[in-house]
């Protein structure tokens, strides 16, 4: 393969680009000779660094609609001059459904691979009119969850190909200590993180209440702390909810930049989402020694953590405060982190499962077979 | 001839819980056989006044005293003033005073013995509260909310009272067999626990809160339980809340959303559970009580009501107790006990009987 495009529908701190990115650093490591376009309908933070590592491109100015029903034509007309300017790939990998909005204005993409990364509502990009069942060739899953769903809907073979995350480098006792000081985190208080963008399906709410219900079963041992979505819709609800709970252990930060030092500064990782296909951020927080709580059947967690799984069945906030408070006992957090961390890094790291990422791509046909 | 005319004072028209409970009141007031009804008003506001009531203020601009203030005549506009508001006065021949707030004294003629006066004190006063003088003549009886010292000069009988509702619309369903009737109608289980919630807001209201209550009951408490969500519209996004949540919990068949739901919906339950973030509209809750239905809820609502549980915010494990215990229970004496404390044409029996005692007096 001489030419890959990476295209995504932005290059914000979500899923798809954190994947996407950990991919291209991965490709320009492994193969340097390779060609590396990313394209993104819309720019985001990660644009710095994905202009060191390929040809970069986000297609849309931040404050232009993109609606694919009803496209702007002088805008569809600068979009696509734009993504023509770019050499003909040999292959173009979608990473997530959502990506298929650029399809209407990327006429030659070679061999079209939709690596489906998404659950519920979020597939339904698949049958908006936008060519993407008609042009991909090859369509793959991130995991069981979303390969049983793309599967029903497409009614195509859906090759399983696992999401991943880049292995790092442990953080420092004193950086986990400056993060928990910056939090005013005491001697001896369990500091549960989550994070994620707020909505119902990541469910900060249940986040909160999950809080509430560790207040209320083992008292103020714990401090509970949601990183990001300060931009989306239960911001603020959340925060009212917290205030009407007389929740002082519990405190929200705007999104940051690297996630890992406070995913590694916790004591738990609490997701409790409704539902999320394969969560990256779980797999940071495995990489980063921190053991990870969270629902039953509410998407890709039980497949990612296996026989390591801690978890609760939805909506069952009771055994999932309880579950959270086991980890105060050290050896109990130790093993699980443990178990959790060699698990993932034996099956979901980069080094893994980029390599063959890149084998499907390079050989489309054989993926068919 | 009407047997009784009652007038009713009240300062100006307003938005608060009180005054709807004033036309609750005035509702019943009229049905009553022999029994007139007439509602001045003391100002106008930007509010809609009672149909066809009459407002004081009005003698202040109308066109002849107007005219006479205007040319420097103001006693003899006055004059013309008072002389309007007697002939209103002896028009009506009011037998019953409510003083709203207690307020409006000053229509009052000065001659005794006059009609009974009655003032109707309220838990927030009134927007106008500075604009008239305070009570000083002894009122016969006074209506006092629960709680709430009777302020002076007091009256030689006080009535407590409980905010009002109307009884009728709830009637129907007292009896089991009513309610049966709508559980059939709808297809909902007849065996087991029906806790009914209502609102229409996607957050506030709380429909997932609503739907995971529902699981604890039947998942960690071993209750056989249905829930029912009576809805105001067609609510959308309540519908989807409700759907996703059902389907996440694994309670296909055990929730039912009712969208455009009708009294009869909401009252067909064992027991209510609102899961509110914000407080809403007590008067569905009251008349949930008048059935001898008791409602579960976080607190939201600053009142204390027999019929209202309330369990710490958000906490459904506690919420899953108290709509069990809320449910057992005699439910015909709570709604006898409910009526008679919350059931307007049992507060207008007490208060007819008052002013019948005063009469005498």
């Amino acid at each position: 393969m001489e030419r890959l495009r990476i295209a995504l529908h932005a290059l914000d701190r979500t899923g798809p680009p954190v994947l996407a990115l950990a991919f291209a650093r991965w490709v320009r490591r492994a193969h340097p000779e390779v060609d590396l376009q990313v394209v993104a309908l819309r720019g985001g933070p990660l644009i710095d660094e994905v202009v060191q590592l390929a040809h970069g491109l986000a297609v849309l100015e931040p404050h232009e609609a993109w609606d694919v029903e009803r496209l702007d034509p002088e805008r569809a007309e600068r979009a696509r001059q734009r993504i023509d300017a770019l050499p003909t790939p040999d292959a173009t990998l979608l990473v997530s459904v959502a990506a298929g909005q650029l399809l209407p204005v990327m006429a030659d993409t070679g061999t079209l691979v939709t690596w489906v990364v998404e659950q519920g509502e979020d597939l339904d990009w698949i049958d908006r009119p936008t060519g993407l069942r008609e042009r991909t060739r090859v369509w793959m899953a991130g995991s069981r969850s979303s390969q049983a769903e793309a599967t029903c809907r497409l009614g195509v073979p859906v090759r399983l190909t696992p999401e991943f995350v880049d292995d790092r480098e442990p953080v420092s006792d004193a950086v986990k200590g400056r993060c928990r000081a910056a939090l005013g985190v005491g001697d001896g208080e369990l500091l549960v993180v989550g994070a994620g963008i707020a909505t119902r399906r990541k469910a900060p709410d249940l986040f909160v209440q999950a809080a509430a219900a560790y207040r209320r079963r083992h008292g103020r041992g714990a401090r509970f702390l949601w990183i990001g979505g300060e931009r989306d819709a239960l911001h603020w609800p959340v925060r009212d909810d917290a205030r009407q709970l007389g929740l002082d252990t519990f405190t929200v930060m705007e999104s940051v930049p690297d996630l890992h030092h406070w995913l590694a500064a916790a004591d738990v990782f609490l997701h409790p989402a409704r539902l999320d296909a394969f969560p990256l951020v779980c797999l940071h927080s495995a990489v980063a020694g921190t053991p990870v709580v969270s629902f039953r059947g509410t998407g890709g967690t039980a497949e990612m953590f296996g026989g390591t799984f801690v978890g609760a069945d939805y909506p069952d906030l009771v055994h999932l405060a309880d579950l959270v408070a086991s980890m105060a006992e050290p050896s109990t957090r130790d093993e699980v982190a443990a178990a959790q961390s060699a698990r993932v890094r034996a099956t979901y790291v980069t080094d893994v499962c980029a390599p063959l990422l890149y084998e499907r791509l390079a050989d489309p046909e054989g993926v068919r077979a | 001839m009407p047997s009784q005319t009652v007038l009713v004072v009240a300062p100006s028209p307003d938005r608060r819980d009180s005054t709807s409970e004033l036309a609750t009141l005035l509702t019943e007031l009229r049905r009553r056989p022999g029994i007139e009804v007439h509602v001045w008003y003391l100002r106008r506001s930007e509010e809609e006044p009672w149909p066809g009531s009459r407002v004081v203020d009005d003698l202040r601009t109308s066109p002849l005293p107007a005219a006479l203030d205007r040319v420097g005549l103001r006693p003899f506009a006055g004059l013309l003033r008072g002389r309007t508001l007697r002939r209103w006065w002896a028009e009506l021949g009011p037998s019953v005073v409510i003083l709203d707030d207690g307020l409006g004294e000053r229509l009052l003629p000065a001659d005794r013995p006059g009609p009974v006066v009655v003032h109707r004190i309220n838990p927030v006063p009134s927007q106008d509260d500075g604009l008239e003088p305070a009570p000083v003549r002894r009122p016969d009886v006074q209506i006092v909310p629960e709680g709430t010292e009777p302020p002076a000069p007091a009256a030689a009988q006080v009535l407590v009272t409980r905010p009002l509702s109307d009884m009728e619309p709830t009637r129907p369903f007292v009896a089991a067999e009513s309610r049966a009737i709508v559980r059939k109608r709808l297809g909902l289980p007849t065996e087991g626990l029906l806790v009914v919630g209502w609102g229409t807001n996607p957050w506030f209201d709380g429909p997932d809160v609503f739907v995971r209550a529902i699981w604890r009951l039947r998942e960690r408490h071993g209750v056989d339980a249905h829930g029912l969500w009576a809805g105001a519209d067609d609510e959308g996004e309540v519908a989807s809340v409700i759907e996703d949540e059902v389907g996440r919990c694994g309670l296909e068949g055990h929730v039912t959303h009712v969208p455009r739901a009708t009294i009869d919906v909401r009252l067909s339950g064992d027991v209510a559970f609102l899961p509110y973030r914000d407080g809403g509209d007590l008067a569905p809750v009251r008349e949930a009580s008048m059935t001898g239905c008791e409602t579960v809820t976080f607190p939201v609502w600053d009142v204390t009501d027999p019929f209202l549980r309330t369990v710490p915010h958000l906490d459904l494990d506690a919420a899953a107790t108290a709509i069990v215990d809320s449910a057992g229970g005699d439910r015909d004496a709570r709604a006898s006990a409910a009526r008679e404390t919350l059931d307007v044409a049992s507060f207008v029996d007490e208060l007819l009987a008052a002013v019948d005692r005063a009469r005498r007096s």
